[in-house]
């Protein structure tokens, strides 16, 4: 928008916009600071900024408040805030990469270009892997056995089913 | 053995040839690992570190590395014996300044070290002289694989090996070639190394790693993604990249010694005589001029002088290894003198 003058001293820059609400019809008006101290209307930049940041402070916490962690917020497994974090770059457990999801993932983005591992799996999660691979791989044919009514099938893949289960269990695996 | 026992001897890895090694002093593969159930150990309580920095012990006698191995704990030997391990890259700065029950089991040849407690619970390393990248990475995995078979690694399957720092997750693996480039630093061709590095997302730094600048003409070329790429990936990279720089060394060595002769042998012979007469050296000029000698032996303008020899003075001749050598405490004077004689003797006109 070009640069008003004032309404009302038509000399200075007209900096602060009025909104008069006169018999329901709103009308908006452009004066400079001096002319509306003289109308009684006093403005305090102070208070303008402070209302400001307010407002900015809360949209962030509105934003904050999803799935990222709130300022403060620590991790479960060993207390680390992210602030933390930020200040000495060490997370400081294990599970700071759960509770910290959000920063990590973008901040590993950044890093490596990439958020998923490509690299070696320890044999035991392998092994765990597997398991979870064959779990679906039965769970889908039990389902076409049930759909097909072999009943004697289905008995069959259940327990098949119910030794990987225990087994998992025996492992203290992941479910 | 004890860390004096080394103060006038280098590590395998610097002594014998290697693929390359007229260009690439060595290879290092690391592994970062941590352990299931423990805090990283910048936040772990000293008891818990304690406990278990014994478990890791027990766990790496046990995993049987394939070498023998002594093990040797940083809270218990003095500040210089600390230096020297770290001097000899055995061990990393972070060791050294941390706090508590940490160590390092290393092998004799010193081909392999693991240091626990450092900034994450295990972390893996080899160095093998020359370009050696395959052979490096394989040792690094088999001692991992036996590790794993006794230690719950911490690790995701999204995210892979867990680690202190997100900048080493994934496979927490860092291949770092140490290269001596004299002739490109000489003919100021860096940049272009530095440039064609960045761009495949390789890092470069200086002799001691991290922050440190290329004294002596050695740099260190590295990896810097560890997740979203498989180690063999990471390898082929610096696979790519090593033999392009070692190919353009040579060219500009041969450049030097076929078009600018008088100029090599001067700056090659005005180290020499600086080594041979001067009695005081700070290590930043002994590393200068030693590089210049080593350039000079591999253009075979030094005729009886060993390659060794050379590699092994960059070792010896740093703080920790010289005052090890005396004895005692040495104050910064003191030691560029003790450097000075030492090289005056180790490049005496009779013995070449």
């Amino acid at each position: 928008m070009a640069a008003e003058n004032c309404e009302s001293c038509g000399e200075n820059p007209a900096t602060i916009r009025c909104i008069e609400v006169v018999g329901g019809e709103k009308r908006s008006r452009m004066f400079c600071e001096a002319c509306l101290a003289e109308k009684g209307v006093v403005i305090d930049p102070g208070a303008i900024k402070k209302a400001a940041t307010q407002f900015i402070e809360e949209l962030t916490e509105q934003e904050l408040s999803g799935d990222q962690p709130r300022p403060g917020s620590r991790c479960l497994g060993c207390g680390l805030t992210w602030a933390e974090f930020k200040n000495f770059n060490r997370l400081g457990c294990a599970a700071c990469y759960q509770t910290f999801e959000t920063e990590v993932e973008g901040m590993l983005d950044r890093i490596h270009g990439g958020i998923r591992h490509a690299g070696r799996v320890p044999e035991e999660a392998s092994g765990r892997l597997e398991q979870r691979r064959k779990h679906t791989e039965i769970r889908t044919e039990l389902d076409d056995a049930i759909r097909a009514e072999d009943y004697e099938r289905a008995a069959r893949l259940r327990d098949a089913l119910q030794t990987i289960d225990r087994g998992e269990d025996v492992n203290g695996g992941a479910s | 053995m004890e860390p004096a026992d080394f103060a006038l001897r280098a590590g395998q890895w610097l002594l014998s040839s290697g693929p390359n090694s007229d260009v690439v002093l060595s290879t290092r593969v690391r592994l970062a690992r941590n352990v299931e159930g423990y805090a990283f150990p910048s936040r772990i309580s000293p008891d818990t570190k304690t406990e278990l920095e014994n478990q890791l012990c027990e766990w790496i006698r046990r995993a049987d590395v394939g070498v023998p191995i002594q093990y040797l704990n940083l809270s218990g030997i003095g500040t210089l014996s600390r230096q020297m391990l770290m001097e000899r890259h055995l061990v990393s700065r972070e060791l050294v300044q941390g706090e508590g029950d940490r160590g390092v089991a290393f092998a004799q040849t010193e081909f392999v070290s693991i240091m626990t407690n450092e900034e994450d619970h295990l972390r893996i390393q080899i160095i093998r002289p020359g370009q050696t990248l395959d052979g490096a990475l394989q040792q690094a995995v088999e001692i991992d694989r036996k590790l794993e078979a006794l230690i719950p690694y911490a690790y995701s399957e999204q995210y892979g090996y867990l680690t202190a720092c997100p900048t080493n997750v994934g496979t927490g693996l860092r291949i770092s070639v140490m290269m001596h480039l004299p002739a490109l630093v000489f003919l100021d061709q860096m940049d272009k190394v530095f440039q064609a590095a960045s761009k495949v997302g390789l890092a470069v730094r200086g002799f001691y790693g991290e922050g440190t600048k290329a004294v002596g003409d050695v740099i260190q070329i590295s990896n810097q993604r560890t997740l979203g790429q498989s180690e063999a990936e990471i390898l082929q990279t610096l696979a790519n990249m090593v033999p392009k720089i070692v190919d353009y060394e040579r060219g500009v060595r041969t450049h030097l010694v076929n078009d600018q002769r008088m100029v090599l042998e001067d700056k090659i012979w005005r180290a020499m005589g600086a080594l041979r007469y001067a009695r005081k050296m700070t290590s930043e000029e002994t590393l200068n001029h030693l590089s210049a000698i080593r350039l000079g032996i591999d253009l075979k303008l030094l005729p009886g002088l060993a390659m060794s020899d050379v590699n092994e003075l960059f070792v010896i001749t740093q703080p920790a290894h010289l005052q090890a050598q005396k004895g005692r405490e040495l104050s910064p004077d003191d030691r560029d003198v003790a450097r000075a004689n030492l090289l005056r003797d180790r490049f005496k006109p009779e013995s070449n």
